[in-house]
């Protein structure tokens, strides 16, 4: 590489990820500036007085925003558990090839996974009505698992194909069993990508905003995506306070991103599921 | 050994079966089920008394009649469409560019990349909601960049004006997909063998032209991939905009999915709602079936 080059590439490259990031910027202080200054005919770059005002608004005791947040952490923390719980053993049942027609489970599990929300909305609406199960926590549960059991299967099963199978035939001699196998030797060796698909369920749990709004009416069951709407209201949005929860909303992912990185880009080259 | 394998070798695939037979239980019960139901539902004329119990009466195709002369079906479609083109396109295109500086070793070039992949990891609520804000007709900074180099002498009121507010949605769609092109692109670049791009320069290739005669042949399935990707996904959109425009104004900015949604669960159509979703389901399916044939030969 050219001399020029070495300086002038990573400084095009903090510019090019600069504009591209600047909505997140954007999101971030206007949840830090005054009222007064979001209504500001030229707006300002940097806030010029920092303040926290819109996030004290937010959970205020009027507001509910606390619950919304529990109600989100119980969804997405149970979807995970559940997910994986479900998609693991499934995933290595596919990757063994034991059984009669593996390869049409397989094109199920990957075609199921390109299905829309909108598509499942209504009879899924109908199903838990007849359960009686709309308005609570275990429905939406369910209906965000449709969206993370196919990913995580999907995903599983070629990390478990990657895996040596020498092993696992040496604990079957030894007389493991095979679920005594999976659990003993398996599911500790295959830690980074379980975490990955733990990672993704929980992001998609977290993010999930079609199933939450059509199944639940009642507000105390509310994840933060639904809740966050509250700002956004019909006689004009409270700027500084909706990008204040959105910034909370944010937080989680960002955090797993920056702790999972690594396992988050081969998760999406692995499934890709969403665009 | 021999003797006592038929009972062993039953007990051994029933044990197989143990492995898969919850998830896919679930996947049978909580997808496939409400997948066909739609196929029942299409073809009824339920509504909010009857939609619960089940007992709406058969009309035949009478749902089906009505959608397809719905004028907001045939803009619901239309838009469709051209939000599909656009956010593939532009996608794809800054995907592309992005991946290929970013495929040079320059230092931070691996950080950089990976903390672009934020944008499409956030919920989409969140983008949405921060576009809203940028784009706002009242204080919206992009209206206020804009006026400020003097590209437009008065704000734009990108959301709230027909005609406008598709393409603003498009562009908030365009920014969350770009990452996912990029890393998809690079993952593909990197795969390619070093030595054929030596040779290519031995022989006095430039940059552009290996670029036009190597990378983008040998990344042929990739892109193919993406593509069909695009489209799948291009049916998932919904929660953007929601938040954006609610479809508005005066449905302008409807694509199929929020108008299933409008259908079923504003209207309260559900037998016109699942139409709508059939007619989706056959679009993913031959998508789907398009993509599983290029990744099949892929050799997944």
């Amino acid at each position: 590489m050219k001399k020029t080059n070495k300086i002038l590439f990573p400084i095009v490259g903090f510019a090019i990820m600069c504009i591209y990031l600047f909505p997140i910027y954007w999101m971030v202080i206007s949840s830090l500036k005054k009222t007064t200054e979001i209504f500001a005919s030229v707006p300002t770059f940097f806030p010029t007085e920092i303040t926290v005002e819109s996030f004290k608004n937010i959970f205020s005791k009027q507001s509910q925003f606390q619950k919304y947040i529990l109600n989100s952490v119980l969804i997405s923390s149970v979807n995970t558990v559940l997910t994986i719980i479900l998609s693991a053993p499934a995933a290595y049942g596919l990757a063994r090839k034991k059984i009669k027609g593996v390869g049409f489970l397989i094109i199920f599990v990957l075609v199921v996974q390109m299905f829309p929300a909108s598509m499942l909305a209504s009879p899924l609406y109908s199903l838990f009505s007849k359960l009686g199960l709309t308005n609570s926590y275990i429905s939406v549960i369910f209906a965000n698992m449709t969206i993370s059991v196919p990913y995580c299967i999907a995903v599983l099963r070629t990390f478990f194909v990657s895996l040596p199978s020498d092993l696992a035939e040496a604990a079957l001699v030894d007389g493991c069993g095979i679920w005594g196998t999976f659990l003993r030797i398996i599911v500790p060796i295959s830690k980074t990508g379980i975490m990955t698909c733990a990672a993704f369920s929980f992001v998609f749990a977290w993010s999930e905003f079609m199933y939450s709004l059509t199944l639940l009416n009642d507000q105390k069951y509310w994840p933060i995506t639904l809740g966050m709407r509250l700002f956004d209201g019909q006689y004009g949005t409270q700027w500084g306070e909706l990008m204040a929860a959105a910034t909370v909303c944010s937080l989680p992912v960002i955090l797993i991103f920056l702790v999972a990185q690594k396992y988050i880009v081969s998760g999406v080259t692995a499934g890709s599921v969403k665009g | 050994m021999k003797k006592y394998g038929s009972y062993k070798s039953i007990k051994k695939s029933m044990n197989e079966y143990t492995f898969i037979l919850p998830a896919f239980l679930f996947l049978v019960i909580f997808i496939l089920y409400p997948v066909l139901y739609n196929f029942t539902l299409s073809v009824k004329d339920a509504n909010l008394s009857n939609f619960v119990s089940g007992n709406a009466p058969f009309t035949g195709l009478e749902n089906y009649t009505k959608v397809i002369s719905d004028p907001y079906f045939k803009q619901a479609a239309v838009n469709m469409l051209i939000f599909m083109v656009f956010c593939l396109s532009l996608q794809f295109l800054i995907g592309m560019l992005l991946a290929l500086f970013f495929n040079m070793q320059f230092a931070g070039a691996k950080w950089m990349r990976a903390l672009v992949l934020v944008g499409w990891m956030n919920p989409v609520i969140i983008s949405g909601s921060t576009f809203k804000w940028l784009l706002s007709g009242d204080n919206g900074v992009v209206n206020y960049l804009l006026m400020k180099i003097g590209l437009i002498h008065s704000p734009i009121a990108f959301l709230t004006q027909p005609g406008i507010a598709l393409f603003s949605v498009t562009a908030a769609n365009i920014w969350v997909g770009v990452p996912f092109n990029m890393i998809l692109l690079l993952a593909g670049m990197q795969s390619l063998p070093l030595e054929i791009y030596e040779a290519a320069s031995i022989d006095g290739a430039g940059k552009i032209k290996s670029f036009f005669t190597i990378t983008l042949p040998l990344l042929k399935p990739t892109i193919s991939i993406l593509l069909m990707m695009g489209i799948i996904n291009s049916f998932k959109v919904f929660d953007l905009i929601y938040i954006m425009t609610k479809g508005g104004p005066a449905r302008s900015s409807q694509i199929l999915p929020y108008y299933s949604y409008e259908l079923s669960f504003q209207s309260y159509k559900f037998g016109e709602g699942a139409v709508v979703s059939v007619l989706i389901f056959i679009f993913v399916m031959v998508f789907a079936s398009f993509y599983l044939h290029m990744t099949q030969k892929e050799g997944d």
